[in-house]
């Protein structure tokens, strides 16, 4: 009887246990749901900064083709907001191309990146000697030290949608010697 | 004996079920603990953006005390990089006093917030209208207007450590008419 009464106590404690998991499982269930928006958020932002990123070590690499690599064709170039936004993979390579070909050494360094949801935005050290002509203008030989932050907004497929900066072309411009369109 | 079996095998199977579930408890746990690193992440990434914020609103004040109310005592602002960097928030405090003074109706616009780690990035519209006179230069009246990125550095006990502008003051000069040596 003893042996019995010790088994069915077992018993009782092992189904307690068991419901007192089952219970908290429903509640972590309940959790769950937060916890993968949560995990979702991050998992984007990691791939987001990822994506820009390797954009990035491209422009360094001066490879126009693979800085444009993961942009949506119909990406926006906004560049400071003083001029017209630019529409379209074409257009950005081409104006980029003029750029590496005036400075041809220009490249960005000490990055810091914030990846926040859609946006991914990267302080950086930008530097560069104009060597060649440049829209009809006469290189000086002139180097530039610029800071600035790039700002892309990716889509949910991990697209480049929009690309902005901030610091103003004047400020390089100055630097260099160049003269900026009226 | 049929039943004594029963009685045996009962509890053994509830304990096979119940190991069952503490394998998944233990997996569960390690889960957990991933999530819950995950949210203390955020909310001290929200908690930085929530100081940066009410740091800036009192800088739209000009309230350079509340500004830098949350600034650690060797905070170090190095504004656009390209000059020597202002050390102490004391000295801070002087610099920004400084500018509100020149800059009378400085402020800043559309502020949208973005946090990752210890960093935090605001991404606005700032302008001002040079109204003080400065080194010898008679002030010209003229406004700036510029969009902007600021980054702020944050402790683990929410201390502003660090402050980043990114647009030069060459742009600020240009625009007000600052002759520039």
């Amino acid at each position: 009887m003893k042996r019995i009464f010790f088994f069915i106590i077992a018993a009782a404690f092992s189904l307690v246990a068991c419901n007192n998991k089952s219970e908290s499982t429903v509640s972590s269930d309940a959790k769950d749901t937060a916890k993968t928006a949560v995990d979702d958020k991050e998992t984007k932002e990691i791939r987001n900064r990822k994506i820009v990123m390797e954009s990035i070590e491209a422009f360094n690499a001066h490879d126009v083709d693979a800085v444009m690599k993961e942009a949506d064709p119909n990406t926006m170039e906004y560049g400071d907001g003083s001029m017209t936004p630019i529409k379209g993979i074409d257009s950005v390579k081409a104006g980029m191309k003029m750029w590496f070909a005036a400075i041809p050494d220009v490249k960005g360094e000490d990055f810091k990146v914030v990846a926040d949801g859609d946006w991914v935005m990267v302080y950086g050290k930008w530097t560069g000697t104009w060597k060649n002509e440049f829209m009809g203008q006469k290189a000086t030989g002139k180097s530039f030290k610029i800071y600035d932050v790039d700002i892309f907004k990716l889509n949910e497929d991990g697209k480049i949608m929009e690309h902005h900066n901030v610091q103003s072309p004047q400020t390089t411009a100055y630097q260099i010697g160049m003269k900026m369109p009226k | 004996m049929k039943r004594s079996l029963i009685i045996i095998i009962l509890p053994a199977l509830l304990w096979t079920a119940c190991s069952n579930n503490t394998d998944t408890a233990i997996s569960s746990d390690k889960k957990a603990i991933k999530d819950s690193a995950a949210l203390a992440h955020i909310a001290k990434e929200e908690r930085n953006k929530r100081i940066v914020q009410q740091s800036l609103e009192a800088f739209n004040k000009h309230d350079v005390d509340g500004f830098l109310k949350d600034a650690s005592e060797d905070f170090i602002d190095y504004f656009d990089g390209l000059g020597p960097p202002v050390k102490t928030k004391d000295s801070a405090k002087k610099a920004y006093q400084y500018g509100f003074d020149m800059f009378g109706d400085v402020k800043g616009e559309d502020l949208k917030y973005s946090a990752e780690g210890d960093w935090v990035a605001v991404w606005g519209k700032w302008s001002g209208k040079w109204i003080k006179d400065v080194n010898g230069q008679k002030a010209t009246g003229k406004r700036y207007l510029f969009n902007d990125v600021d980054l702020f550095k944050i402790s683990e006990d929410g201390k502003i450590i660090e402050h980043r502008g990114t647009q030069a003051g060459i742009t600020v000069s240009l625009q007000v008419g600052y002759k520039l040596k």
